[in-house]
């Protein structure tokens, strides 16, 4: 099979997951009847306004009762709760998978955003990316930095005492939950030392107007997202540091480094040009995946922290029972991560000579 | 690799692998700490009530708590919070006579040692004997007193118990919960203390006035906490001729104090520490049952999948792609969102083992396939052993090892996904170290350290034991990464 081919099948294996994970998502919502509970307070709203805007323009009671009743039947029909839930819900799937996210029916959503109700949820999602990628993509980012720099001389030095130190920090921040660390966080540098701020709702502002004073707001935002990022660096720094240590001693034990050694070529040259690059294609795996799973994988801290986020907005719609945003956002989610995972193949084949299927 | 085991000889292989673990620094700290885990687990399944679930939810229960109190043991460390006290009678202290009536008493002694004051007064009544005066039950007068060091006595409380008609002891299933009334005291305390009618007392603060030396300026009252020993007592008026002689099988007089037990208690009086006692078994429970399962059907999935190879084969790898591409947490989060609130913490479980097992799966399919090229194997086959046999006696054997360390790996993982959930906000009704969290998170109490810092320790802790076990497991099943 050749590249292009292998390249091929993969793409499509990521589509069809990209399908089915919306499908999933719809039929959950659909066939549990929570949709249904949704739609049907949402009309009982919209009716009670009617009936009561009908009553103080002083039209007569029978009338009243009729008009209500033919405006519920209108809404009933329009939001489609008089058909099965599968009639609903796969028109929303098309609708999401050709990119035609709808209109969010939450408050909350739209504040999370930062913008006047009601907000296109595609809107919203733009709004929010950006946010998740200021706090945690460049917190993972941050820790593949310090890890690659670090983590094959670990390797090289294990045993010694500050390879055990290292085990042991790995061992011990992979222990600790990540959003309980941030609440201590916030507590500490927040509310106590009042070094860093407690309410990050407000980097929002910072953020939307961005170009109109660039130093002044990145200073801001910086300002809001130094303690999220520190938090999450800590936490995750160790676990980066014990797998490139792993896969790096993987490589080490191998016969070509036994050589290399044996030709007397000095350390830093080993590491560079033998070992790294044999141990490079896990560890960008690593990183390739990490990358794309910060953007859907941090819901809690997102929501420890009250960051305005994609995590945030995903959990406000799921307390609001926002069914639209949801869809949307689930379909974000996993479109970035097979993103992430087919750029993962592209760079397997460039990157290791080996994988030919 | 080693050879296929025995029934009998599985006994020792886990005493060998005990024997192997403990051989390193983080096999040995791991599994210490998984046996004090463990006898913490069944310590708690065997003194908690087994409806603690309900008892926890109800705040019925934690009426004579206090409230937001940090540990008794802060005490020690000189913090003033002022001691908290529980004496329960099955008979009355003393015995006199008024009139008409018998007067049951109830008294105990209260050292106020610390610059505070205790949060309030209660008396707890159960099996309380109604009395009958020709036929008919009669109310019974309830009064608690405070006598002060400086000899003022406080009327707490006057209330009157009336009964139901036919029954002859009153308050069986539940007990009576009274509290010290505000309103009598602040009277009390005009009259009795400050022998003024001008002052300015507040309810709201009533019982610091019992417990405070009071001093008028202007109109405006300043309290300081009084210390020294306070008799505190309460008298039960019966009929004397009701010829009833010990007037309840059970009355408690609490002085709620300002701080309580090994781990304080919560927002509305719940003893932390045995929430945090009944989270032992709870998240042990999780943590296995997600993680042998998941466990085992990869390691099945894995087998299967590289044994029989063609249709089967690539059915199962398809599968793993599709789960392996799915974002977990938003799924998840929406799954038990859509669960009805009782079947939560199983559905959670339920979605880690689905989506538990790919990544096992794919490993133990590439193991196996060169297990399966073994001369044994073929000598097995050709010996006529059914692909079963050969599966369970010679195959999977050999990769338990490799499985038991994923499986260690992964118990932390339902753990601290429960906790996350619960954190997030969705209910799920157990007590759990991540509910403790989730309730100081929602009442916004960061700074309350004794409700925030033991669950999120010992969150910390089960993985940590998991981790090192791995770790230690790790080595023996990789031997390429022994540092030795």
């Amino acid at each position: 099979m050749g590249v292009g081919t292998v390249l091929a099948r993969r793409a499509v294996a990521l589509t069809v997951a990209l399908i089915i994970v919306v499908f999933l998502t719809a039929i959950i919502m659909g066939a549990t009847g929570y949709d249904k509970a949704v739609w049907q307070a949402i009309i009982n709203e919209q009716v009670r306004a009617y009936q009561t805007s009908l009553l103080r323009g002083h039209t007569a009671p029978e009338k009243v009762r009729e008009l209500v009743q033919q405006y519920k039947e209108k809404l009933i029909k329009l939001y489609g709760l008089d058909k099965p839930w599968y009639e609903r819900s796969l028109p929303l799937v098309w609708r999401t998978l050709t990119f035609h996210l709808g209109i969010s029916d939450s408050y909350e959503v739209a504040d999370v955003a930062g913008v006047p109700y009601p907000v296109k949820v595609s809107d919203a999602i733009l709004l929010c990316l950006p946010r998740t990628i200021v706090m945690i993509t460049i917190a993972q980012l941050i820790c593949a930095l310090i890890a690659l720099r670090v983590g094959p001389t670990i390797a090289y030095k294990r045993g010694t005492g500050f390879d055990r130190a290292i085990v042991s920090y790995a061992a011990l921040t992979n222990a600790l939950p990540v959003w309980w660390l941030g609440m201590l966080m916030i507590y500490i540098f927040g509310f106590r030392l009042g070094i860093f701020p407690t309410d990050y709702r407000a980097v929002i502002a910072y953020m939307m107007n961005f170009w109109s004073k660039p130093l002044y707001n990145l200073a801001n935002i910086m300002y809001y997202a130094t303690l999220p990022i520190i938090t999450i660096v800590i936490t995750f720094l160790g676990s980066w540091f014990y797998s490139i240590r792993a896969m790096v001693l993987r490589v080490v034990k191998e016969d070509f480094v036994m050589v290399a050694k044996a030709k007397g070529l000095p350390e830093k040259y080993i590491i560079s040009k033998h070992v790294l690059r044999a141990a490079i294609p896990p560890v960008i795996t690593n990183v390739i995946l990490s990358l794309a799973a910060s953007i859907s994988g941090y819901i809690i801290t997102e929501s420890v922290f009250d960051w305005p986020g994609m995590g945030t907005l995903y959990w406000v719609a799921i307390t609001t029972a926002d069914i639209t945003t949801i869809l949307g956002l689930t379909y974000m989610f996993t479109i970035v991560y097979i993103i992430g995972r087919f750029i993962l193949e592209v760079l397997y084949i460039f990157l290791d000579p080996r994988v030919r299927y | 690799m080693s050879r296929p085991h025995k029934k009998s000889r599985v006994g020792e292989t886990l005493i060998n692998w005990v024997k192997e673990i403990s051989s390193y620094t983080s096999g040995k700290v791991g599994l210490a700490l998984l046996l004090i885990f463990v006898v913490i687990s069944i310590y708690a399944l065997v003194t908690l009530p087994p409806n603690f679930k309900y008892i926890w939810s109800n705040p019925r229960c934690w009426q004579d708590y206090p409230e937001l109190a940090p540990p008794a043991w802060v005490r020690m460390l000189g913090y003033q919070r002022a001691a908290h006290k529980v004496v329960t009678y099955d008979t009355p202290s003393r015995i006199r006579v008024y009139g008409p009536y018998r007067v049951f008493i109830y008294s105990t002694y209260y050292d106020l040692d610390v610059k505070d004051y205790p949060q309030d007064l209660i008396i707890e009544l159960k099996d309380v004997r109604v009395p009958k005066v020709s036929g008919r039950a009669v109310p019974v007068m309830l009064r608690m007193y405070v006598k002060r060091p400086d000899g003022k006595v406080i009327k707490v409380i006057d209330t009157t118990l009336y009964f139901p008609k036919n029954v002859s002891v009153a308050y069986t299933n539940q007990s009576l919960v009274i509290s010290a009334n505000r309103k009598l005291i602040v009277s009390e305390v005009l009259y009795k203390v400050l022998n003024s009618t001008s002052a300015q007392l507040s309810p709201a603060v009533a019982v610091n006035y019992v417990f405070g030396k009071l001093r008028l300026n202007a109109s405006k009252v300043i309290v300081t906490p009084l210390e020294g020993t306070y008799k505190v007592y309460a008298e039960l008026y019966y009929p004397a001729s009701s010829g009833i002689i010990n007037p309840a099988g059970f009355v408690r007089l609490v002085i709620v104090g300002d701080c309580y037990g090994l781990l304080g208690t919560d927002n509305i009086g719940r003893d932390l520490a045995q929430a945090i006692l009944y989270g032992f078994p709870i998240a042990l429970m999780i943590g296995f049952v997600t993680a042998v399962a998941s466990t085992l059907i990869g390691l099945f999935a894995g087998v299967i999948s590289a044994y029989y190879g063609g249709l089967v084969d690539e059915f199962l790898q398809r599968l793993i792609d599709v789960m392996g591409n799915i974002p977990l947490l938003p799924f998840l989060i929406l799954l038990v969102d859509v669960t009805p609130v009782e079947y939560r913490l199983q559905v959670i479980m339920l979605v880690l083992v689905v989506f538990g097992w790919g990544g096992l799966a794919i490993t133990v399919r590439a193991m196996t396939l060169s297990i399966k090229e073994e001369p044994y194997i073929e000598a097995a086959r050709a010996i006529g052993a059914s692909n079963a046999r050969i599966i369970l006696r010679h195959i999977v054997p050999q990769i338990v090892p490799y499985a038991t360390a994923t499986l260690v790996f992964s118990v932390p993982g339902a753990i601290l996904a429960e906790a996350g959930l619960s954190v997030l906000g969705l209910e799920h009704g157990w007590p759990t170290w991540g509910r403790v969290l989730a309730a100081a998170r929602m009442t916004g109490r960061y700074d309350v350290w004794w409700w925030i810092l033991p669950p999120g320790i010992l969150l910390a802790l089960t993985s940590l034991t998991f981790v090192l076990l791995g770790m230690a497991l790790e080595t023996i099943v990789e031997p390429r990464l022994r540092t030795r």
